[in-house]
């Protein structure tokens, strides 16, 4: 209560992730030549974005105190759905974007509807839905991918600035911007957390609870679709196995990022900061193991081992520093 | 104590940022990353063959790197990552004819030569050409010998891989085509795809083979886990009616034709892709070019195609198939360099 | 008394913020059925929950048979021979009738298996004691709930107690499950037990126990003393007679102000039937019943949380539908403070400010959609100054706060969204007695300011204490209605008979 802001930023999940980013970040660059190089930098940079753009759309229902493990197949979905737009209809990129970006949010919508109108978890309703969508998209594209999109796409997802940034880590930045003024700085955002948080309270303060649960689940559906035209950004393909079966491969990191970054899964709490550094810190340390050369199978059990390393040493530091903050009142 | 652990921090940061920029690659030796799209038995010989070839041509490296899982975005990574550890050529199966083009651009661009390996890559690409089985061939030899061991007639069922694959679509067709030169006499009554994995391929073949047995003369496999499988599953009915042509080197389908379960085996080469294709990555590394108007087949995918050779294996062959699969390798590679590369 | 089986003496117990019991005694003899009565918040489960080693008392002795007694947790109280079936249940839902009423006595050792023949007949000739037609092999799930209660009991039964505590053991049972009930306390007294009834039906306690113990605010209204010479009256006054603290507010009447919320003829989706109800502006309408009659549930179908299934409701004088909860309060201006504060009041991993500024974000924000801090800040914080709530900041965490700050915050959020008609459920449950004055102070300021205010409570002085006038609810009807003439005795006497008017008929 009495503590300066310095001792309580320091006490922060955000500051405890900074620090394991720059302290991990340096052991790689000790270890191995390849890790600070430019080319690795602007790879890493580019991966890392993605992440976050998953996790985002988790996190943005995570508020509500539920769940979207439909986010792969939304991603997926959305992706197929620009690749049409853009390759069948040859429609511009500035309406297939959007286009594609509403049709995640559609998806994300009746998630929404489904959870809202018949009061079951999310967890019950996304689970059907992920196979639901995933299941009418194979049937729709015969699982074909898009393969002739515009270039103007995948030059974006070459395009490196100052030799290792990646604009795409500029859309996710932006994208977290935004996020956070929703939460801080807009009644709706406000709204969603009071409602994730305790929902009968948050209604019989006259927010309409159900309302701003469909519109946290549509914003998922639009993030899986910012997240999936990444991909393509990336890749210049729109396949229906970015995401593995179901869409599947996005769940771990869409869960990582925003319990890393301080997320309460029991909802109204969350941190836009948190979830960035906890994607970013993730994609890190499976870039460096990577580069370390620990053996590819083996890349999962180390890095769930440093994750658990990492989250310990965050424990410590925070006791650490509130004995000291203890002892100087 | 916050302050020495800000200073602490500070000096990380500026190590950190020390070993930012652009890490020098040793020019001189030749770094071969031999890259499958994800674990699978095919590609287990590109080990033996870049050990060989680091051994023959005095490589750098010649390391087989496996992605986790067939993931594409795994592989990028993969890739991306082998690039920035010092790799500076690379054999890569693609996990997309088109989703790999956009990684391989960027190899190739920071100057690692790139040959697609054992699939190819949709064109444009900027790999080098591609080197692999061709699979229609293959497919359509093997159902040639399957045909012949029939007698000439009869129905015949076609297991085959992933659909994702494009060449499953080329193995359809080609057993299609060689069916049909028969005017009738053979009829392909049933493709089962997509079952290129233990499981799904267990379940399908058994249940077909349980209902079906009966309506079919021949058996032709075309991907490496329907072969094991309906080897195992027709040594199990324990039937030697129904004819099997199986593809691949797996114990299993070669201890089958030993036994007289299966007739004979479509051997692809493998070895021989990772062998030449890491002496070939050497070469243009030091100072070779694709020859222009080399002799190139010409695919669905691309129009720079070399053969990596196949070969039908029967009862008589299976001991020696490594043998087989050497001497395929020593054809190619004897006028590999006077055939497709010019060099100064 | 000769046979005390079980006493407490001198008890008393504080939680943070609340003195629950102060120097409360009880004695409990073999052969006899005490009646603990006591209203809401008297202290009758902070007291069964000491005796049966739930809680510790902080200062007071107990003694069994004579000697003086420690019991460290409800496992002692139960070796003790003392079994309690509590208000809220007990019972494992998955588990079988059988393995429940075995449940403290189950098997040997943690390793040896369960003799589940012997368990289930053993339990059969419990439930058969309760002339319960039951296999002990049926999942508790699927029994309704006054078997459950009846199950709850067979499980003290079979613990063989001496002593047996039953809170509200009557409240969901139909009179003759009741009688069954009754016919065996009178067995078991016969037998020597001592038998603790507590109920909030007179006409129960008064046929069926010997003796008596009333507790009044955490504190004995009388000793343990025979039950003979009691009359019902004296019951009731006993309970509720505590005059010296009512304010000496002047008595008011709203007669000839404009109707502010209007019930003509309601009925609800919940089970309400025929409810009218006005509440004019500056009144203080006090709505009386028992917990479970219904009146939180007639809140929340005029804010539009359930369904109202005929009748009409006005607000203003103008007919009104109303389709949320949103809507009543942005556009009709009724707010409400729910009686579950923790759940439904307030949000309490949120701060202050938040808790605070929700009903007013969507009128505070700019034109382009924004809303900052400093702007609610500048709303709520006059409010919370002007409330006297202790807390460090507007960005203290509001599960924090003491119970009677927390129910501050939950009434300035309704004074920052300046609503026309505010109702109050139970405002003064769980808070200390200050906050209570305080609270009863504000809600008469608010009123006077032309705020038309509902105050649900089953707090007889409070209601006696506040409100202009009384109405009175059982079983989701409205029994009748007082002008309140803040004479204790005749006020009270005047609610209970209004309340118990048809079950007598």
């Amino acid at each position: 209560m009495g503590a300066s802001p310095l001792t309580s930023w320091l006490l922060t999940n955000e500051f405890g992730l900074l620090t394991l980013i720059l302290a991990f970040g340096a052991a790689f660059a000790l270890g191995t030549p390849g890790f600070g190089s430019a080319f690795n930098l602007f790879t890493l940079g580019r991966i890392m974005s993605i992440d976050i753009m998953i996790g985002f759309s988790m996190m943005v229902v995570i508020v509500t105190g539920g769940l979207n493990l439909s986010v792969g197949a939304i991603g997926v979905c959305s992706a197929m759905a620009f690749g049409w737009l853009a390759e069948r209809a040859g429609l511009p990129l500035a309406l297939a974007i959007p286009g594609a970006l509403a049709f995640g949010g559609m998806l994300g919508a009746i998630n929404g509807q489904l959870i809202v109108r018949s009061g079951l978890h999310s967890f019950i309703i996304t689970l059907a839905t992920m196979s639901v969508f995933f299941g009418v998209m194979l049937f729709v594209t015969r699982a074909e991918a898009f393969r002739a999109l515009p270039a103007a796409i995948s030059v974006f997802g070459k395009t490196r600035y100052l030799g290792y940034l990646s604009p795409l880590l500029l859309v996710s930045a932006g994208v977290g911007l935004g996020l956070a003024a929703l939460y801080r700085l807009t009644p709706l955002g406000r709204e969603m957390l009071a409602a994730g948080a305790r929902a009968p309270a948050a209604e019989l303060s006259g927010v309409r609870v159900g309302r701003t649960f469909v519109l946290c689940h549509m914003l998922s559906g639009v993030l899986a679709g910012v997240a999936a035209l990444m991909v393509i950004a990336r890749t210049g393909a729109a396949l229906p196995s970015m995401a593995g079966d179901l869409g599947q491969d996005w769940l771990l990191p869409a869960f990582l990022g925003p319990v890393l970054g301080g997320a309460a899964l029991s909802g109204g709490r969350v941190s836009v900061l948190g979830a960035f550094l906890g994607a970013a810190l993730v994609s890190e340390l499976s870039n460096g193991l990577l580069q370390f050369r620990v053996g590819e199978f083996w890349v999962q059990t180390y890095l769930g081992l440093l994750l658990l390393i990492a989250v310990l040493m965050d424990l410590g530091r925070r006791k650490f520093l509130a004995r000291i903050g203890s002892l100087a009142r | 104590m916050i302050r020495s652990r800000n200073a602490l921090m500070i000096a990380a940061a500026a190590l950190a940022l020390a070993a930012w920029g652009p890490a020098s690659h040793a020019a001189d030796a030749t770094k071969v990353a031999l890259v499958p799209g994800g674990p699978h038995p095919y590609f287990a010989a590109w080990e033996k063959a870049g050990q060989d070839a680091m051994k023959d041509f005095k490589l750098g490296a010649a390391d087989y790197r496996v992605p986790q899982k067939w993931e594409l975005g795994l592989q990028n990574s993969l890739l991306e990552s082998l690039l920035s550890q010092g790799y500076n050529a690379f054999l890569v199966f693609p996990g997309d004819p088109v989703g790999s083009n956009s990684t391989v651009q960027e190899l190739t661009e920071n100057g690692a030569p790139v040959i697609a390996t054992a699939g190819c890559l949709k064109e444009p690409s900027s790999a080098l050409f591609c080197l692999g089985t061709d699979t229609g061939n293959s497919a359509y030899l093997g159902t040639k010998e399957l045909i012949k061991a029939m007698g000439g007639k009869g129905r015949v069922a076609h297991f085959t891989g992933f659909l994702v694959d494009p060449n499953t679509q080329l193995r359809i067709d080609a057993v299609e085509k060689a069916a049909k030169e028969t005017n009738g006499a053979v009829s392909v009554v049933q493709v089962i795809a997509d079952i290129d994995a233990p499981g799904p391929a267990e379940e399908k073949i058994n249940a077909y083979l349980a209902a079906h047995a009966g309506d079919v003369d021949g058996i032709v496999t075309t991907a490496w886990v329907p072969a094991v499988v309906a080897a195992n599953s027709l040594r199990k009915i324990g039937d030697k009616r129904i004819k099997m042509v199986g593809i691949d080197h797996d114990e299993v389908v070669l201890k089958a034709i030993k036994d007289g379960f299966v007739n004979g085996t479509m051997l692809q080469n493998p070895y021989g892709q990772g062998y030449i294709g890491s002496y070939a990555l050497n070469r243009i590394r030091s100072g070779c070019k694709v020859k222009k108007d080399a002799p190139f087949k010409t695919i669905a995918l691309t129009n720079r195609f070399i053969d990596s050779g196949t070969v039908y294996a029967d009862k008589d062959a299976v001991d020696n198939y490594v043998g087989s699969m050497q001497s395929i390798t020593k054809q190619i590679f004897g006028d590999f360099e006077k055939t497709y590369l010019t060099c100064s | 008394m000769a046979n005390t089986s079980l006493e407490a003496r001198g008890v008393h117990k504080s939680f943070p913020g609340v003195l629950a019991l102060q120097d409360v005694s009880i004695s409990l003899r073999g052969g006899a059925i005490h009646a603990l009565l006591g209203e809401n918040g008297a202290g009758k489960s902070t007291l069964i929950k000491i005796v049966t080693g739930v809680y510790r008392p902080d200062a007071g002795e107990m003694l069994l048979d004579g000697a003086p007694v420690r019991f460290a947790g409800p496992r002692d109280a139960i070796a003790a021979g003392i079994g309690v079936v509590h208000q809220e249940r007990n019972l494992i839902p998955r588990f079988s009738v059988g393995e429940n009423i075995g449940l403290e006595h189950l098997g040997g050792g943690f390793l040896r298996a369960i003799d589940y023949d012997a368990l289930h007949a053993e339990a059969k000739k419990w439930l058969e004691v309760l002339e319960l037609d039951l296999d002990p092999r049926t999942p508790v799930s699927q029994l309704n709930v006054a078997k459950m209660q009846l199950v709850e009991i067979a499980k003290a039964l079979s613990l063989r107690s001496r002593i047996l505590l039953l809170d509200e053991p009557t409240a969901s049972l139909t009179p003759q499950e009741t009688q069954v009930l009754f016919r065996l306390l009178r067995k078991l007294r016969d037998e020597g037990a001592s038998l603790l009834f507590v109920s909030h039906k007179l006409e129960e306690v008064q046929e069926i126990c010997d003796e008596v113990t009333v507790l009044r605010d955490g504190r004995n209204a009388c000793p343990s003393r025979p039950m003979t010479g009691l009359a019902r009256q004296d019951l009731v006054r006993l309970m509720i007679g505590r005059n010296e603290q009512v304010p000496a507010w002047s008595t008011r009447s709203a007669q000839g102000k404009p109707a502010m919320l209007e019930l003509k003829g309601v009925s609800t989706s919940l089970g309400h039937s025929n409810i009218d109800l006005k509440l004019r502006e500056s009144e203080i309408v006090g709505l009386y019943g028992l917990v479970g009659a219904g009146r939180s549930e007639l809140a929340k179908c005029i804010l539009g949380l359930h369904a109202i299934t005929s009748g009409q409701i006005l607000i203003a004088g103008e007919p009104s539908r109303i389709g949320s909860v949103a809507e009543a309060i942005h556009q009709h201006g009724i707010g409400y403070i729910s009686e579950d504060r923790k759940r439904e009041g307030l949000i309490l991993d949120h701060s202050v400010l938040e808790n605070a500024g929700v009903t007013v974000w969507r009128k505070l924000m700019s034109t382009l959609g924004f809303l900052r801090d400093e702007t609610v800040r500048a709303r709520v914080a006059p409010i919370i100054a002007g409330l006297e709530v202790r807390t460090p900041s507007l960005a203290q965490t509001v599960g924090n706060l003491s119970g009677g700050n927390q129910q501050k915050i939950s009434v300035a959020k309704w004074l920052a969204a300046g609503v026309r008609i505010l109702i109050v459920d139970e405002p003064s449950v769980g808070i200390d007695i200050k906050t209570k004055a305080y609270i009863h102070e504000l809600l008469r300021r608010l009123a006077d300011e032309g705020t038309a205010i509902l105050l649900i409570t089953s707090d007889m002085p409070e209601i006696i204490t506040v409100a202009d006038r009384i109405v009175v609810m059982d079983d989701y009807r409205i029994k009748g209605e007082l002008a309140n003439t803040r004479d204790y005795t005749s006020m009270g006497e005047g609610i209970m008979a209004l309340i118990h008017a048809r079950d007598a008929a």
